[in-house]
């Protein structure tokens, strides 16, 4: 039953980094202050010299710009439950190895494509690389012997890919001990023992091994070998599709959430993407100190990509000024739907996805309300004769006898020339709703050269301008 | 150089610039629309594309609609894209719509609250390239906003109809500009500015039945 087992070597500074829109040099320390020691680096700083392990006094004298940060729990917490909805893509069971954090393990032996090689460590590639983490996958018979591959990765290549139980049985001997999940002090007394690789360490007879260090490293090392089994609980997380970012500084105006928004929005595509599933609403939150704002778009289309959301919400955020800083941001798809994607047809060329596109772009920012089409509703009385209707709905019957204008309050008229000519159209009706008409509509050609649609109300019996034959 | 020779050289300018060099009438970048009324064929040829055509009129209701509405007709019928009507000043009314042939699946109507969004909407519009044609009533425009919205026009290859109470500055960059005033069987159409051609005034009969051989 192999194992695919992700590791996270860098998962500190690089939750840090990507939440950033510009590259500067960063570390995790272990403690405030300069008598802490940097516990990772990110390749900025990898470049300028520095190396996990330093003091930061030290690191601080040489590369006085270095950033510092501590571990957030939660956020790794969060990430690690993001990859882990990804893992479950793969197979039914994801877990936590806590011993060697931060590490996810899945158990692949169903998977098909474990039989196409080394496919599924190209999917974890491709994945690291769209969350922006580095990630070192191995593959093993057993999930703390995937893990260490992962971490190993040291005996040439394809080392971190051992599916097979007989490949394992000569590839898990030549672990250096000092990856071993055991306490240092016991790694460090079998170093000054001389034992160097696992090989050693089983070749040691077992019962004094016991005796002098404890049944800590026999029992790694039959997990590790598959000797035992290794049980282990499913790791669950939360079912709403949700990223939430927390902002390094606190902002106050658009472009500067602008990047967090991009990557949340890049998460959860790539969620959904690999449970087969769209969304087409998404809400989001933004939270300051004691305020909050919230904000639900909706679209038409379940396959809008990420740089299309980014400018909906771009132009909906810009038409409401921020008025209070931000420090976190959260995003979330609501109700989620199947989406296998979608047919196209051979000749298509886009054109009508690009017209819906336009359509929401304009109701983004001028709002719903404002974009609409018209159509025809059969009602003798024409002010109820037509209705607006979402972009795309309309509809109507054709009847030239009715002008292109029609004005939506009937004007008063007042002519001295004006007489009722021999033919009209009577419109009479409306005792059903309350809204009863009694009237006779004809044409009349204004002495300003206006042609109008005149009707004479028979209860008042006075006239009205209704529309014009523009 | 003989004169032979200097017809050799403009022949291959021609051919090889034809966008760039001023050629009277046949300077059209794209084929226009069919205007669909013979006098008004007369007067200002095709509806150009991919340009702004400005129609000034003092008064609504005077035929500036039916003068339009024949090749925005044609168009909703041939192409999918929509036709769009910016701030219309009143409400186009379907009926008539329907049966001067616009299909009206086609229409979208905006109602932008401020001068600005609308801007913003027209430009968008006319860019996307998603519109057969726009119908736009726009405020007074800048000759900043002009030229942006004739730029956006070019590049989105649409029908633009600006209609206007008053005419606007004569060195704005429309492609045709129209003077609209009553008259008896018609509207009375002053061409006060075209593209590769001259000033020209004439009457065109509006019959009331705009049905459409299509």
């Amino acid at each position: 039953m192999p194992w695919l087992a992700v590791q996270f070597p860098h998962l500190g500074v690089e939750l840090r980094e990507r939440a950033q829109a510009e590259a500067v040099a960063l570390a995790m320390v272990d403690a405030q202050g300069s008598a802490g020691t940097l516990l990772q680096v990110n390749a900025i700083a990898l470049q300028a010299g520095l190396r996990t392990g330093m003091t930061t006094a030290r690191a601080l004298a040489m590369l006085p710009e270095l950033q510092l940060c501590t571990r957030d729990p939660d956020l790794e917490a969060q990430a690690l439950s993001h990859w882990a909805r990804l893992l479950y893509s793969l197979a039914p069971q994801v877990v936590l190895l806590e011993e060697i954090s931060p590490t996810l393990a899945v158990e692949i032996t169903g998977n098909t494509r474990l039989q196409q090689g080394r496919a599924l460590l190209e999917d974890v590639a491709a994945w690291a690389v769209a969350t922006r983490l580095s990630v070192s996958a191995g593959v093993a018979p057993t999930p703390l012997g995937a893990a260490l591959l992962a971490q190993w990765q040291g005996a040439g290549p394809g080392s971190s890919f051992c599916p097979g139980a007989v490949d394992w049985a000569l590839l898990w001997p030549q672990i250096p001990i000092t990856l071993l999940p055991c306490a240092a002090t016991t790694r460090a007394a079998l170093l000054a023992l001389g034992v160097r690789h696992c090989a050693q360490l089983q070749a040691l007879d077992r019962a004094d091994l016991a005796r002098r260090f404890g049944p800590e490293p026999l029992r790694v090392l039959d997990r590790l070998s598959g000797r035992v089994s290794d049980p282990r609980s499913a790791l669950s997380f939360p079912a709403d599709l949700e990223a939430s970012i927390p902002l390094h500084s606190e902002i106050s105006h658009w472009e500067g959430l602008r990047f967090a928004l991009h990557r949340a929005l890049q998460d959860i595509h790539l969620l959904l993407r690999t449970q087969a599933q769209a969304s087409r609403s998404w809400l989001l939150q933004l939270q300051g100190r004691g305020r909050q704002w919230s904000s639900t778009l909706e679209v038409r289309d379940p396959a809008t990509d990420v740089e299309m959301l980014l400018t909906l919400w771009q132009w909906r955020l810009q038409q409401q000024p921020l008025d209070f800083a931000v420090h976190t941001l959260r995003l979330q798809a609501l109700a989620p739907q199947h989406w296998s994607g979608r047919q196209v047809a051979w000749w298509q060329d886009g054109a009508e996805e690009a017209c819906w596109q336009l359509v929401e772009q304009l109701r983004q920012r001028l709002g719903a309300v404002a974009v609409h089409a018209i159509a025809g509703v059969a009602d003798h009385r024409p002010d109820y004769a037509w209705q607006r209707v979402p972009p795309g709905a309309g509809q109507g019957e054709a009847n030239p006898a009715r002008p292109l204008w029609l004005l939506a309050q009937a004007r008063s008229l007042t002519a001295p020339s004006l007489h009722l000519p021999a033919q009209v159209e009577r419109i009479e009706g409306g005792w059903w709703d309350g809204r009863d008409q009694s009237r006779d509509y004809f044409r009349w050609r204004h002495p300003a050269g206006v042609q109008c649609w005149v009707y004479r109300d028979r209860r008042q019996a006075r006239f009205y301008v209704h529309g014009y034959f523009a | 150089m003989s004169p032979s020779a200097h017809k050799a050289v403009v022949n291959t300018l021609l051919t090889k610039h034809p966008q760039r060099l001023w050629q009277g009438l046949n300077n059209q970048r794209t084929p226009g629309v069919a205007v669909h009324w013979p006098e008004l064929d007369l007067l200002v040829g095709d509806w150009p594309r991919g340009a702004i055509t400005e129609v000034v009129s003092a008064q609504d209701g005077i035929g500036e609609l039916r003068l339009v509405l024949p090749a925005v007709a044609e168009l909703s019928q041939r192409e999918a894209r929509w036709i769009l009507w910016v701030a219309p000043p009143h409400i186009p009314y379907p009926a008539a719509l329907a049966a001067a042939g616009v299909d009206l699946s086609r229409m979208l109507v905006l109602h932008p609250r401020k001068d600005q969004d609308m801007l913003w909407a027209l430009e968008l519009a006319l860019r996307s390239g998603s519109c057969s044609a726009v119908l736009a009533w726009p405020p007074a425009l800048q000759d900043t906003q002009w030229r942006r919205l004739q730029l956006a026009a070019e590049a989105g290859n649409s029908l633009a109809f600006f209609f206007f109470r008053q005419g606007s500055a004569a060195t704005v960059p429309v492609a045709l500009r129209l003077e609209l005033h009553p008259a008896r069987q018609g509207v009375d159409v002053d061409v006060r500015k075209r593209r590769g051609a001259m000033p020209a005034r004439g009457m065109v009969a509006l019959s009331d039945q705009l049905a459409l051989a299509l």
